[in-house]
Formats: structure tokens, sequence, C-alpha cells
């Protein structure tokens, strides 16, 4: 999506997209929290933004850009930081109740960022009176 | 994945706790039953868990079966009782009431769990349709 909207509500739609995803993720290791061998799981995207973020320079003079906007592509992973409960399942409530939350605001943050975005947009056509 | 599968994510959790508190009370209930319906005491019973991966990795839970217990019960001696065996013992169900409160208190706090990112999904949901309004 080009032109009046620009890349940035796409971008911000897609990690929006991506903090619903992960809130799945979050709700799947909260219901399976008494699942016998359940191993918790993580949604990343930050290494992917960062690769997408940095295009690449052939010269000290080019300057940095702000990359293409595309889909965005995430990867679930066991979760490093989990601990192992005695029927060997690996959710922590308080670390998921924590990431829902966080994960929560995140998705508000870009939906505000969008909403100031459509908000200056329409400022722009209609003129500051 | 849409705006709802992690809301029914939710709603399995909370189906399966829901199974297991029915399995608890009735266990609760059936604490002092000397006549089942399969004869002899009652045996005490357990939920079993199973994740139910679909696309994703996202995955729901699902409770695969309800298992009996086949510890022996306490045997006490009341010769009066009708089910008394011919030295006057009666074995009782299986169940103790510890366990069963411990159990109970799991299943409700991770219910609660599921409801609180219910309502999260919902405010997410809320926040989503909210853009573009001024």
């Amino acid at each position: 999506m080009a032109g009046l909207f620009g890349k940035e509500i796409s971008e911000l739609a897609s990690v929006m997209n991506f903090r619903l995803f992960r809130q799945g993720i979050i709700s799947s290791n909260i219901a399976n929290i008494d699942t016998p061998g359940y191993k918790s799981k993580e949604a990343t995207f930050e290494e992917e933004l960062d690769t997408r973020l940095t295009m690449n320079t052939t010269s000290p003079e080019h300057l940095p850009s702000a990359g293409q906007a595309q889909s965005l592509t995430f990867k679930v992973a066991e979760d490093p930081f989990a601990r192992i409960g005695n029927d060997s399942n690996t959710v922590d409530l308080d670390r998921e109740m924590m990431k829902l939350s966080q994960n929560q605001l995140l998705y508000d943050a870009s939906a505000d960022a969008i909403q100031m975005k459509i908000t200056a947009l329409k400022e722009a056509i209609r003129g500051i009176r | 994945m849409d705006l709802f599968t992690a809301m029914d994510i939710s709603a399995s959790g909370m189906r399966a706790q829901r199974t297991r508190m029915n399995v608890v009370s009735s266990n609760i209930a059936n604490a002092h039953t000397t006549r089942s319906a399969t004869g002899g005491p009652y045996q005490r019973r357990d939920v079993v868990f199973r994740e139910n991966a679909f696309e994703n990795k996202l995955s729901s839970v699902e409770v695969e079966r309800i298992v009996s217990d086949p510890t022996p019960g306490q045997r006490v001696y009341e010769p009066g009782n009708p089910d008394a065996d011919e030295n006057g013992y009666v074995t009782l169900p299986n169940v103790n009431l510890m366990e069963e409160m411990v159990n109970m208190i799991g299943a409700s706090q991770a219910f609660e769990a599921n409801t609180t990112a219910v309502k999260a999904q919902k405010d997410m949901a809320l926040k989503a349709l909210a853009i573009g309004r001024i």
C-alpha cells in the first residue's frame, strides 16, 4: 500500500497481525497450563524486523533506508526461559500473564499509531481551521 | 488465524478446567459413597488433558478422557454398615479431600487465567474496531 497511506500503516498493520498471533500463542500456553508434557511456546519477529529495516549499502555515502513493506513472517519456538514443572510442563503462569498484558499494550500502541496517522491525514485533507 | 482464534483457544482452556472442576466436585460429593454404579466403593476420577495442535503451532486443549484411580481406599472398622465384609471392615472410596481441594484451587486459578486472556482479546478486538473512528 503506497501513495496516500504510505508504508507506515501497512507496516503497523503487520505488527498488529503479529501481536494478534502472539496473543494466540500466549493463549495456547495458558490453555495448556495443566497439559502433561506441553512445552511453552514463544513467537518472535524482532530479528526479522531488524534484517528488514536495514538495507544493504554498497557505499559509505549511501543513506540507510527503511526497507520495503512486505508481509511479516514470524517464528514460533519453544520458550527458552521456560522452567520445568513436575509433569514436564513448562508453562509459567506468571510469565504468561505478564506477556499477555505486555502484548496487549503493544497491540494497542500500534492501533493508536495507525489512528494517529489517519487523524493526521484527515487533518491534512480538511485543513486546520 | 483470525480475530477469534485466540478466544476459541481460551474457551477450550475454560471448558477443560470446568470439566476438571466437575470431576473434583463429583469426587468430593462421593467421598463416602460405598456403592458405586460398578459395584464396590466409589473410585476417585481424574481428567487427562491433551494438547490439540492446529495451524501455526497454536494449540487448544481438550479433555482426552476421565480415568478412574485404582488405588485401594482406606478400610475402617464399622461392623454395623451394610457394606462391611465378614470381618466388619468397610472399604471407603480412595478420595483424599486435601488432594481434591488442591485440584479445585488449581482448576479455579487456571480458569481465571483463561478468562483474563479472553478479556484481553476482547479489548484488543475493540481497539482494532476503533481505528478510523474520530
